[in-house]
């Protein structure tokens, strides 16, 4: 056997479903390869069961079946390990729906942006009249079931639009807050800085039929201080001379 | 050449201990080691984790999917990411291991053994090079465990890393806790495989525990202590070899900080005595 056979043949033994007795001929001392084996698969379990504990307890034993799945149809090909669970969510997403695919969703992207690279801008003093500066360490989701967090007593876990704010605070640690659905428009705006505050504003408004009285103004006040505390918001982006 | 030399006993710096470690920036640690994998195009934790500890140690870089004798085309965006990283922690030089992690694409995230093979020979040097070139700096393989057997006898790993060497013209992490493991689970004298391989060609050390399991297989899990045997081994290695830095692994099971720094003192007592005894090496690569 070739080094190109062995290297395939030791590569099927850990991904096959079944690693075939074949392989495992040709390879010889059939038990110590079962422990390679067992120590790749092992390895890549944990990995994803760290990165989606509410995904794996709530698919139960699905969860082993998909994990035999993906890794017999498409084994992860990151060199980066902890990258592995994004692959896996790419393959498992399109067989779930509802609140499965809800709370993989929201897993694979507190996942994600746990480690996202980016050093944060450097920012302006807050104008209505500059574009706004978020932090690139955030994230928007909506759901329509209850998974960002166990129900609590009498609160329904569905039927509704969960519009879900992820920051990374800098402790590293990311942190999910539900926000409604005005502070989402404005936001999304925000992510994508094209216009000012004050047009980011109004168009927000616009869309959703609202105007902006004193009580609104108020509120955007105080969400704005909030953020600007909590990191989400840096300031304003720089206009371009 | 790095602005910062790594001499001595290093630590693995890893997310487990940092936080203690970086409190406490303990003098008995020389320098550590991280993996390159943990921080190319990452942020977070591990980000402010490698600033705060590049500003008070050496760094040094080892990596873990590079794999060496892999029959797979080399990962070129991969590599010049890797590149970037080392340059940016000012690395002395570069190290992976001597092995493969999959096939066809797929990858297994474990350290896969080679056959000791002439085609094992060839693919490495070329991989060697061909990464060397790509890297831009000095590159050393480490001598991996393995639980199947791979050769005649367990020396046929020792005199495949020594054809190696010289004809990729390269260097060895000598793992020394590997070289005890290979040769309790398949029966060889530890001491003939470091005597073959050439000490001026030892850039670096690894020690680290292992497991025993019932079956008497020893695993290498890196997750408990250093075994007496394994520091009699480093002790060994070091008088043939000289003060080449010595890195203690600790990566499962990581305990308080305090019980890995009474073993890097335990390693610094064994250092300064082998090195003592060392005869000088002419011809070692700066």
């Amino acid at each position: 056997m070739n080094l190109v056979s062995y290297q395939e043949a030791v590569a099927r033994v850990c991904f096959d479903p079944e690693p075939a007795s074949a392989d495992l001929r040709s390879l010889g001392h059939e038990e110590r390869w079962l422990t390679y084996r067992r120590m790749v698969r092992a390895r890549i379990e944990r990995v994803l069961r760290t990165a989606f504990p509410k995904s794996v307890r709530h698919l139960g034993d699905g969860f082993d079946a998909h994990f035999r799945a993906w890794l017999a149809e498409t084994p992860p090909t990151t060199p980066l390990f902890r990258n592995i669970p994004l692959e896996f969510a790419g393959w498992l997403a399109p067989k779930l729906d509802g609140a499965s695919l809800d709370r993989l969703r929201f897993e694979r992207l507190s996942w994600e942006l746990k480690d996202r690279a980016g050093a944060a801008p450097e920012a302006a003093d807050l104008s209505f009249d500059a574009p706004i500066l978020l932090s690139p360490h955030v994230a928007l989701l909506v759901t329509t079931h209850l998974v960002h967090k166990e129900p609590e007593k009498g609160e329904a876990s569905e039927g509704k639009r969960w519009h879900l704010l992820l920051c990374r605070n800098d402790e590293g640690k990311v942190v999910t807050m539900v926000v409604n659905g005005v502070t989402y428009d404005l936001v999304t705006d925000w992510l994508a800085p094209h216009v000012s505050l004050a047009d980011s504003i109004r168009k927000t408004m616009t869309r959703r039929g609202e105007t902006m009285g004193e009580a609104f103004m108020e509120s955007l006040g105080g969400l704005l201080a909030d953020y600007l505390q909590r990191g989400i918001v840096l300031g304003s982006g720089r206009v371009a001379p | 050449m790095s602005s910062k030399t790594a001499a001595g006993i290093g630590l693995g710096f890893r997310i487990a201990m940092a936080d203690a470690f970086l409190e406490q920036k303990p003098p008995e640690v020389g320098w550590v080691e991280v993996h390159p994998e943990n921080y190319v195009g990452r942020g977070g934790r591990y980000a402010t984790n490698l600033d705060a500890v590049a500003e008070h140690y050496p760094v040094v870089t080892h990596g873990l999917t590079l794999s060496l004798g892999s029959t797979e085309p080399v990962d070129a965006d991969f590599a010049d990411e890797v590149r970037s990283f080392l340059r940016r922690v000012d690395t002395p030089w570069h190290s992976d291991h001597l092995c493969f992690g999959g096939a066809g694409g797929a990858f297994a995230h474990d350290l896969l053994p080679l056959p000791f093979t002439e085609e094992t020979r060839r693919t490495a040097v070329q991989r060697i090079r061909e990464l060397r070139d790509r890297l831009q700096i000095e590159l050393a393989f480490e001598n991996v465990s393995y639980y199947a057997p791979q050769g005649s006898d367990g020396l046929d790993e020792a005199r495949l890393c020594a054809d190696v060497l010289e004809d990729a013209d390269c260097r060895i992490l000598l793992d020394v806790n590997n070289v005890y493991v290979n040769s309790q689970n398949f029966g060889f004298d530890p001491r003939a495989f470091i005597d073959l391989i050439p000490p001026k060609r030892v850039v670096q050390m690894h020690v680290a525990g292992h497991l025993v399991r019932d079956d008497g297989i020893r695993i290498d899990t890196h997750g408990e202590a250093v075994c007496d045997d394994v520091y009699e081994l480093l002790a060994y290695a070091l008088e043939r070899t000289g003060p080449v830095p010595v890195l203690l692994e600790r990566d499962n099971n990581v305990p308080e900080l305090e019980v890995m720094l009474a073993e890097v003192r335990r390693l610094n007592a064994i250092y300064n005595a082998a090195t003592a005894k060392a005869v000088p090496i002419e011809g070692r690569a700066p």
